[in-house]
């Protein structure tokens, strides 16, 4: 098992890699010139530009900014904001747990509704409950994120006024109105994802249900909780990590609409404040932190597999 | 043991009395009888083989006794076991029973385990569903299981999944899964069919010793006429959801009395001498929805006569015991070997 995971590790290396390379090299592809936009603008005189250039070392080759970045990035120093002059990882340290705590909530509240659905439809395909579940789930999966936030804020926020509709207190000031905050964000964000995970699980639960060691559970007098809830959930699970793997991927990514609609000043809008405002340092410490989440995240879920499915471990 | 656990039925009556059980699906608004009016009895300590092809309705009537068929299916008649009704039974009830006092094993071996979880799991958690008591104990019991059912090392074994397990080897963790609550009874459902000749006979071998061991009965469902041979002390010819001929194994395999029995009986390998081509019964079991009303076999026997596509063909008990449904069984002098 040690060597499993030493070796999934030491994969991760080129991966990283790969995305360091196109993470850095996206300044290639975008438009403007950061050293226009610090310089002032259109006005800005060409001598200006040149020193601004020089001050954030843009007039050296392109491989020797990316060695010179990967070398500190890889020590997680991304560098200063090019607006803000303070260091990149600060500001990240500060907005990220924001995101992980909407993005974590999220794919709590896909969890705790997802799975609940999953197993009420994939025990009994085609039953009253199966039909209605893939229903709401295929509605669930066609609403776009904007819109389905639009709607719970005119419900709950301006119609009736049960939730605030917008800002972020933090925990450690009021657990209540921290929870009152998040809701919103995680069910907007989180919908999709119980969906998904739904879904996923109501197809491998279905097909684990006619499979023969399941009838063989049954055989020995196993109750249906035991049955359901011990044998047919663990050899569903692997499809199912799948996609809770991809979802984080999709929740952090969603937190860039999600910090917008609900005014958090998280990583998402931190993120898309860089890109407007030209911060490329900020926007690809920004990105390869998220990447390297994600990466890590994908980790761990192969890790699990390898605990779940015992053939994994031997391969 | 002061007071022996037996009830007055196992004492002197069948330990499996099966009356008329039918079992109908329906589908689309549309009824099939996959399995129409079958009697047969199980004494204690015996083995009944259930003979037929694929169709015949024989796994279907086992699998109704313990509740495992589709919930779909609508069970009818009567089925006592040890004096208790078990058809119509509460699926609580059935639970309490299946695994405990009658266990099955199945056809597939390597499916048939739960590959995430390990043996030793999967049998200590067959044991305490019935028994409770500790997880020691029941580890205990299981090792005690794989060592009965012939697994080297079974501590060690214990610990390991399914597929660290050959398909024999798998069958007999199966058998050890069936037994380790110490069923009376035991349907074993084609469990050699799957296997290699060698392994079949095998586990055949197993199957009687442990049944010599611990005394139970089995309800052994097959289309295999050589492992009746081996393995029966009375059998149950079923075709197209009926049964056709009932009979202690030593007269079935003299002399046959139903057309299809004989016809089972020339397709057996060895039945035949050498040099002489093996007679398999040209076509198949009808569907279920094209069951004739009249016999059911008369599109494939041999002997069909005007007679047999009249009336439905009563089941009728002969002098000597057996059990025979077919209008010309007594004309009809039929040998296994022609
Ligand atoms: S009743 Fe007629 S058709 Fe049916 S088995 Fe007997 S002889 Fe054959």
């Amino acid at each position: 098992m040690l060597t499993f995971i030493l070796r999934r590790v030491l994969a991760l290396i080129p991966l990283l890699f790969i995305v360091s390379v196109i993470v850095y090299g996206l300044i290639l592809i975008v438009p403007g010139d950061p050293a226009i936009t610090l310089a002032g603008g259109e006005e800005a005189t060409n001598e200006r530009i040149e020193e601004v250039q020089k001050e954030l070392g843009l007039d050296r080759p392109f491989l020797v900014r990316y060695g010179e970045w990967v070398g500190n990035a890889a020590q997680l120093d991304f560098g200063r904001s090019l607006y803000s002059d303070l260091p990149i990882t600060e500001e990240i340290a500060e907005r990220f747990p924001k995101t992980l705590q909407i993005a974590g909530g999220a794919l709590a509240f896909g969890l705790l509704v997802g799975i609940p659905l999953g197993i009420i439809s994939g025990i009994r395909p085609r039953s009253v409950s199966d039909r209605a579940v893939v229903f709401i789930t295929s509605a669930a999966i066609a609403i776009p994120t904007f819109w389905l936030a639009l709607i719970l804020i005119l419900q709950l926020a301006v119609y009736r006024n049960i939730l605030p509709s917008r800002g972020f207190v933090p925990f450690s000031e009021s657990p209540a109105q921290w929870f009152e905050h998040m809701i919103l964000p995680w069910i907007t964000l989180g919908t999709l994802t119980a969906a998904t995970i739904a879904r996923q699980l109501r197809g491998a639960l279905s097909d684990t249900m006619g499979s023969d060691h399941i009838r063989t559970s049954r055989s020995v007098g196993l109750p249906p909780v035991k049955v359901v809830g011990k044998h047919a959930l663990k050899n569903s699970s692997a499809p199912v990590l799948t996609v809770v793997g991809l979802q984080i991927a999709y929740l952090l990514g969603g937190t860039v609409v999600v910090e917008q609609i609900f005014g958090i000043a998280g990583l998402g809008s931190y993120v898309l404040t860089a890109i407007n405002r030209k911060d490329f340092p900020a926007m690809q410490g920004a990105v390869m932190f998220i990447a390297l989440i994600t990466v890590v995240v994908n980790l761990i879920v192969d890790i699990s597999y390898a605990l779940l499915n015992p053939k994994v471990r031997v391969e | 043991m002061t007071t022996p656990d037996i009830t007055p039925t196992s004492a002197t009556g069948p330990l499996l009395e099966v009356t008329d059980l039918s079992v109908s699906f329906t589908a689309h608004k549309q009824t099939a009888k996959v399995v129409d009016q079958v009697s047969f009895s199980v004494q204690p300590g015996k083995t009944l083989g259930i003979v037929g092809e694929s169709g015949s309705g024989k796994t279907v009537s086992s699998l109704a006794l313990v509740g495992l068929l589709p919930r779909t299916a609508n069970i009818t008649g009567s089925a006592r076991f040890a004096g208790q009704e078990l058809v119509g039974m509460t699926t609580r009830q059935q639970r309490q029973i299946r695994g405990n006092d009658i266990s099955v094993i199945f056809q597939e071996p390597m499916t048939s385990l739960d590959p995430v979880f390990t043996v030793g799991n999967q049998l200590t958690g067959a044991h305490r569903n019935h028994q409770g008591g500790s997880k020691k104990d029941a580890l205990d019991r299981a090792e005690e299981m794989l060592r009965l059912v012939g697994i080297p090392e079974p501590r060690k074994r214990l610990a390991e999944y399914p597929h660290a397990f050959s398909g024999g080897m798998r069958q007999r963790v199966m058998i050890a899964l069936a037994l380790i609550n110490s069923p009376r009874l035991l349907i074993a459902d084609e469990p050699t069919t799957a296997l290699d000749v060698t392994i079949q006979s095998q586990i055949l071998e197993l199957l009687q010793e442990l049944q010599q061991a611990m005394g139970m009965a089995i309800l052994f469902v097959t289309h295999d006429l050589g492992v009746v041979a081996s393995v029966c002390d009375d059998v149950s010819v079923m075709y197209a959801g009926q049964v056709v001929e009932q009979a202690g194994i030593d007269e079935f395999f003299a002399h046959p009395r139903h057309p299809y029995s004989e016809g089972l009986l020339r397709s057996m390998p060895h039945s035949v001498p050498k040099g002489e081509r093996l007679r398999m019964i040209p076509g198949t079991v009808p569907l279920p929805s094209r069951f004739p009303t009249s016999c059911r076999f008369a599109g494939r026997c041999p002997y069909a006569q005007e007679a047999c596509t009249a009336d439905p063909i009563p089941l009728e008990q002969l002098d000597d015991g057996r059990v025979v449904r077919c209008v010309r069984h007594r004309e009809l002098v039929m040998e296994a070997r022609s």
